[in-house]
């Protein structure tokens, strides 16, 4: 479901802005000169895939508050 | 070959670590390690009521500290429908402008020592001078101007100010003039900038970089163009290159500056309004907002959701953390040597970008951080 929404941003062009969790995962994109919000209960799959800049995110989140993100290759942690 | 650069190194003004795997005498690799700088700005600030939030947020950089409480106020601003008066647009738009000439003649003059051209040093720090004194007149400070209050702003610049603004900025944009003279005759910095930490187009709009990287790659992005405070009704370009090298980089920024004191000399030129006192008492809705303004390293966004006396969560995502991923783009190819210059072409600010590692993700233990 989720990765289905994702991919339509992706299509329609939209930048990834951040991901933020805040109880839920905060997914910010930027399109067309407005920002679109998407929330998603964890767990959430990796959006490496689709978007390469995902993964600082990803890691940031998952070394602040132990959140795992399916299919995220990168586990070493930043510092 | 695995390489070490950092956290402390004389090459690498802030404290970051890179570590850097060469394949003959290459970069094939790169990977950051974060958390020197880290102050935990985002969460602390939910313990703070509301006034004392927004000087914290000046806080989280020494450098784009206007741009940070400027996002914080409109996010708030949204959340509550508060309007402010043309004439406090016009006094936050100045405290952003004057911010981003010193802002980029700072990082300028960093280029110029990174590369051993110390005339560059010395003379795009003296024009800074000028922008800081500017920011002196009216804010009182030069650095950490808390100019921007919740729903309007700190202080209103009266008439008897005005001469003594437009003298600095006649002094400034003279100096500026010599500057980018300096910047354009020097055989040293094209030779040494042109053609390294390249971006091109395609990667730059697949990695969402923004700012000045973004624009030096010919993508027209600026969030001032979405018309936020009173952006709309002045006259300004943004400034594009089509390179993506380092040397376009910094074209863009110094155009920038020039489109800056354009800027600054029709803001000065201030409209009548109403400019209200900070009101210390201020409460809140609840509710949630994003908002976003443009720093001098490009989109600052803050998502906020208000709690009535206090923020109840804030997440700041400033420029830097955009532009950090197309640094290992940049880098690869290129030599140790080239690391340093391609690290400050980026204009990176560690300041605003630190974040830190409390949990470890297989054990679940909290572990400190060693530094």
């Amino acid at each position: 479901m989720e990765n289905y929404v994702f991919e339509r941003m992706k299509k329609k062009g939209a930048r990834l802005v951040t991901i933020s969790f805040d109880g839920r995962l905060i997914y910010h994109f930027f399109l067309n000169g407005r920002f679109i919000r998407k929330e998603v209960e964890p767990p959430a799959p990796t959006l490496t895939g689709l978007y390469p800049s995902a993964e600082f995110y990803e890691r940031e989140l998952a070394e602040k508050y132990g959140l795992r993100f399916e299919g995220h290759k990168t586990r070493r942690l930043f510092t | 070959m695995k390489e070490e650069f950092g956290p402390h190194h004389p090459l690498l003004g802030e404290p970051e670590y890179f570590r850097v795997e060469l394949e003959d005498g290459r970069i094939a690799s790169v990977d950051y390690g974060l958390g020197y700088n880290y102050r935990a700005i985002e969460s602390r600030v939910r313990s703070f009521t509301w006034p004392k939030a927004i000087v914290l947020l000046g806080r989280i950089c020494g450098i784009c500290s206007s741009a940070h409480t400027q996002a914080f106020a409109l996010a708030f601003e949204r959340i509550n429908g508060l309007r402010i008066s043309r004439r406090e647009k016009f006094i936050r738009m100045l405290g952003a402008e004057l911010e981003r000439i010193h802002s980029h003649l700072l990082w300028l003059g960093l280029l110029g020592d990174s590369v051993g051209m110390d005339t560059l040093f010395t003379n795009a720090w003296e024009t800074r001078e000028h922008a800081l004194n500017m920011l002196e007149i009216f804010t009182g400070k030069r650095i950490h101007y808390n100019h921007v209050s919740l729903g309007g702003v700190m202080f209103d610049i009266p008439e008897a100010m005005l001469p003594e603004l437009k003298r600095e900025l006649g002094a400034l944009k003279a100096g500026f003039r010599q500057t980018r003279e300096l910047f354009s005759s020097s055989d040293v910095l094209a030779t040494r900038l042109e053609g390294i930490g390249k971006l091109d187009r395609s990667m730059a709009e697949e990695l969402g970089v923004v700012g000045p990287v973004a624009r030096a790659t010919g993508i027209r992005t600026d969030t001032r163009l979405l018309g936020y405070h009173a952006y709309g009704d002045v006259d300004f370009e943004v400034p594009t290159r089509r390179k993506g090298d380092a040397y376009a980089r910094a074209e863009v920024r110094l155009d920038e500056v020039g489109e800056s004191i354009r800027l600054v000399e029709q803001l000065l030129e201030l409209p009548r309004g109403r400019v209200r006192k900070p009101n210390l008492l201020i409460q809140s809705r609840e509710g949630v907002a994003e908002a976003v303004v443009e720093a001098p390293r490009g989109e600052n966004f803050h998502y906020l959701r208000a709690g009535k006396l206090a923020p109840a969560f804030l997440r700041v995502r400033p420029p830097t953390f955009a532009n950090l991923p197309a640094l290992s783009v940049m880098l690869k190819g290129m030599t140790m040597s080239d690391l340093p210059v391609v690290v400050n072409s980026l204009d990176p600010c560690f300041a605003c970008l630190d974040r830190t590692v409390v949990v470890d993700r297989d054990t679940g233990k909290r572990r400190e951080v060693s530094l």
